[in-house]
């Protein structure tokens, strides 16, 4: 099994950490250099991590257990308006963003109100696209308990609540829920807030290590780091992407940021060592982030094989 | 009448009223409002749904002409302009500007940092126009931020609105449905409670 791990240490010598994880059988998934300090996120066999512990060690860096990395969370916020935005939904994409996930935030177009509260089609498939949703909601318990659900009701995704009061069990049709965060409107960085923020970080691993167990019940035919590894080394465009993550992860597939129209047929005919081509082993669909690609990888109860 | 001297936030809901009071003094922090306003009483209550804020708004600042931030004075019999001295230069874009429409812009100049002469034929009768010309008015830009304010605090849902606003208080009531009677009336006892301690 693959453990997601975070390196933060210094540019020097970092290279040899990516030389081992490659040797070991893991996946260099993303490489943030700030000046002379680089941040880098791997999935490592959990058989092998006191390897790299002893190589950090040697280079003085500091090794962590990052239960996000290599998820695609998005964060929605009732709309764009300055009622929900830079605080707090912003602060919860970014302090998620710290412990490896690929966050993305949206504002819905009339999710505000009770009555009027709703969501369009296209926003539930676009929300149904990552692995998981964190509603940002506010203050009011009767509004989060007996309104806000017809926003997550229909969707398939597990959804995360975040509000002001603390409720003894989550709201109807919510995965779960975290107390303390509800409408603020300064940043997010008193002790309170920040307690909040961990335990929202803790309930997000907890599910996505629950969906992890699920998927293993019926593996994915590949681990979906392998695609992301044979795109890099097949597609040379992807490399002039300027979005800071080309490919992103997700728990059964990969967003790639090239065009569909374009990149389709290129993708399908992605040729594994196995002999196998991605089209055996996965659906390449259009996604709703604009005219980017969605894989979605089969399992093996469909193919009968795992590579 | 000391800023925020009251400062009442209430609803059935006493978690989501707290943290409601929060985002209030955020946002007029925000907006540097918190010696403008008086007094402060804001009712919410998510399940009719209705939000009430009713505030006494403090005697601002007077406007700001032209005599009180400058020293005006018509130089020597010969010469033929008006010469403003600044003593406060906060708002001499604005004073500046205005010149120019009235006076032309060929007409006025500034020699020095402090010193702005405008050329004329009738200096005696310029300089006395002069003096009593509003060059900022803090009390319209006051209103315009307590109307940003109310905006932000208000929940974004309720978007039929009701208001009273004189130069001294405002009376607001926000909800999704339609303004009721006895809202409007309870508002108003509101209102009438508030100015009822002065």
């Amino acid at each position: 099994m693959l453990e997601p791990i975070m390196y933060e240490g210094g540019v020097f010598k970092h290279n040899l950490v990516i030389e081992l994880i490659e040797d070991l059988g893991g996946y260099v998934l993303q490489t943030n250099y700030m000046q002379t300090e680089v941040m880098i996120q791997m999935l490592c066999p959990h058989e092998d991590i006191s390897m790299l512990e002893d190589m950090a060690k040697e280079l003085r860096a500091k090794i962590t257990r990052a239960p996000l990395t290599g998820t695609d969370i998005i964060v929605i916020a009732p709309t764009l308006a300055y009622h929900h935005l830079p605080h707090h939904a912003c602060d919860v994409a970014e302090y998620m963003r710290r412990f490896g996930a690929n966050t993305t935030l949206i504002g819905l177009a009339r999710g505000v109100g009770r009555r009027i509260a709703q969501i369009s089609a296209k926003e539930r498939v676009l929300v149904n696209e990552h692995d998981l949703a964190v509603f940002a909601l506010g203050n009011f318990e009767d509004c989060l308990i007996n309104k806000k659900y017809v926003l997550y009701k229909d969707l398939d995704v597990p959804c995360i609540i975040t509000g002001t009061p603390e409720l003894p069990e989550p709201p109807m049709y919510a995965k779960d829920y975290v107390g303390h965060l509800g409408r603020i409107a300064h940043r997010l960085k008193l002790e309170g807030e920040l307690d909040a923020l961990d335990r929202l970080v803790e309930t997000v691993g907890k599910t996505l290590d629950e969906q992890r167990l699920e998927i293993s019940k019926d593996p994915l035919t590949t681990q979906p780091a392998r695609i992301m590894k044979e795109i890099k080394e097949q597609i040379p465009e992807i490399n002039k992407s300027l979005s800071p993550a080309p490919i992103t992860l997700q728990l059964m597939g990969a967003r790639v940021k090239l065009s569909y129209a374009q990149y389709k047929e290129v993708l399908e005919n992605i040729t594994f060592e196995e002999g196998v081509t991605l089209r055996e082993i996965a659906k390449v669909l259009p996604s709703e982030v604009r005219d980017y690609i969605l894989i979605r990888i089969l399992p093996k109860s469909v193919t009968g094989f795992v590579i | 009448m000391l800023p925020l001297e009251v400062f009442r936030v209430e609803s059935p809901d006493k978690t989501g009223a707290e943290a409601y009071e929060s985002v209030i003094r955020d946002v007029l922090a925000d907006l540097e409002l918190t010696t403008v306003l008086g007094r402060l009483w804001v009712h919410i209550d998510p399940t009719e749904p209705v939000f009430f804020f009713c505030t006494l708004i403090r005697t601002g600042l007077p406007p700001i002409c032209v005599k009180d931030m400058a020293d005006i004075s018509t130089g020597t019999q010969s010469a033929k302009q008006v010469e403003l001295k600044l003593t406060n230069e906060e708002h001499v874009s604005t004073l500046l500007s205005i010149l120019w429409i009235e006076y032309g812009r060929e007409n006025v100049s500034q020699p020095e940092r402090l010193v702005i002469t405008i050329d004329t034929e009738d200096k005696d009768r310029v300089a006395k126009d002069l003096a009593d010309v509003v060059i900022a008015d803090p009390r319209r830009e006051i209103e315009s931020r307590l109307a940003d304010a109310l905006l932000r605090i208000t929940p974004e849902g309720f978007r039929v609105r009701h208001h009273v606003s004189t130069g001294s208080e405002m009376l607001f009531v926000a909800s999704e449905d339609s303004i009721k009677h006895e809202w409007v009336k309870k508002a108003e006892d509101m209102m009438d409670q508030l100015k009822g301690d002065l």
